[in-house]
């Protein structure tokens, strides 16, 4: 999901720019007021993990490949507009360190990966988890990546990089696989969490 | 008589076709050796099987020279006519795929191609790079953060 340069036409590397600037400056904003020092070293390892996590991929079927984003899991941890910049953050880092995704393109995968998945998926995890803690956290993951391929795919297909309805499959196809991955991995580490040291899910949600 | 009038057009139709059978060009396939080849990966190492590769030539970097699909190696072989820089792009429909330019000149005593980019990192380079400038930049924040704590609280105090 990580689009390079190169992929995405002028309006919509614009656009996609304006959403995500537009969201990460009152973000950092509300963050430097209201973040205690002792939280600012969860984040950070946080943002290691979603770093690393996504430059693990691993292939499915088509040959093509996917990786995993710890957005929704993160935010489920630390909060909505911690796990956007921490994800933002890891993004960023990747295109202008090794390429992973384009630099001019940055805008565009930090609105899918990181604005879609972190705010959307809380949004649907705050929907599911007063009833199903777990289950609301596997379909929190599972949609918030079908719906940030989603996006990506059409951003694709409005810069004419991929046609229509062939690009549609295969990215929906492929992020299907993807997003029950990353839904079984949160839920996973959500559980494990929740048994051994159930304090960590009580941390205030910023 | 009204046999031959339904036969007729039938025959006149075949016949339509049939100097195409008998003239038509013929089409010798020769061998060839040569030819530039790319073969692209993601960085988990999986060849990018299947995925679609456009390449522009030096002289019109904007009308594709060529299109096709990488085979499920992920491999594809082009044969440049030109000097110069060509530009090849891969992409697999998902989002994934880059850009790689191949400065090709055509050199009679051997291959004579050469790329222009530089090599790949290992993936875990850059993930343990990645963490570093994380943990880097993580302890500087915290720092900083603790400092302005700190200032605050001996603001308050006198």
């Amino acid at each position: 999901m990580h689009i390079p340069d190169g992929f995405l036409s002028l309006p919509v590397i614009i656009s996609t720019g304006a959403v995500s600037v537009s969201l990460l400056y009152p973000t950092v904003r509300k963050l430097d007021r209201e973040i205690k020092p002792e939280r600012i070293p969860l984040m950070g390892l946080s943002a290691a993990f979603v770093f690393t996590a996504q430059l693990l991929s691993f292939p499915v079927f088509g040959g093509t490949s996917v990786h995993l984003t710890g957005a929704v899991l993160i935010s489920i941890l630390l909060g909505p507009l911690s796990g956007f910049l921490i994800t933002t953050s890891a993004v960023l880092l990747q295109a202008f360190l090794f390429q992973h995704g384009g630099i001019v393109t940055a805008g565009a995968n930090v609105m899918n990966i990181a604005v879609i998945q972190a705010f959307f998926g809380y949004f649907m995890f705050k929907l599911f988890a007063g009833r199903f803690y777990l289950a609301g956290a596997f379909f929190a993951s599972f949609f918030s990546v079908l719906t940030a391929a989603v996006f990506c795919a059409v951003e694709l297909i409005l810069s004419g990089t991929i046609p229509l309805k062939a690009g549609l499959i295969a990215m929906v196809t492929a992020h299907v696989v993807a997003g029950a991955g990353e839904g079984f991995i949160t839920v996973m580490i959500l559980g494990m969490i929740k048994k051994l040291k159930p304090g960590l899910l009580e941390i205030e949600k910023i | 008589m009204n046999m031959i009038s339904k036969i007729l057009p039938v025959i006149l139709l075949i016949m339509q076709y049939l100097p195409v059978a008998v003239y038509s060009h013929g089409v010798d396939i020769m061998l060839t050796g040569g030819g530039t080849g790319i073969e692209a990966r993601y960085d988990s190492g999986d060849p990018v099987s299947h995925a679609e590769v456009t390449i522009y030539s030096p002289a019109d970097p904007e009308e594709p020279f060529q299109t096709g699909v990488t085979d499920r190696n992920g491999r594809f072989l082009f044969s440049p006519d030109a000097d110069g820089e060509w530009k090849v792009v891969i992409s697999d429909w998902t989002g994934h795929g880059g850009t790689k330019r191949i400065r090709f000149a055509a050199d009679p005593e051997g291959s004579g191609q050469e790329t222009v980019s530089d090599g790949p990192v290992s993936r875990w380079m850059k993930v343990i790079s990645g963490i570093s400038v994380i943990f880097g930049i993580t302890g500087i924040l915290f720092f900083a953060a603790a400092r302005r704590e700190r200032k605050r609280g001996m603001d308050a105090h006198s």
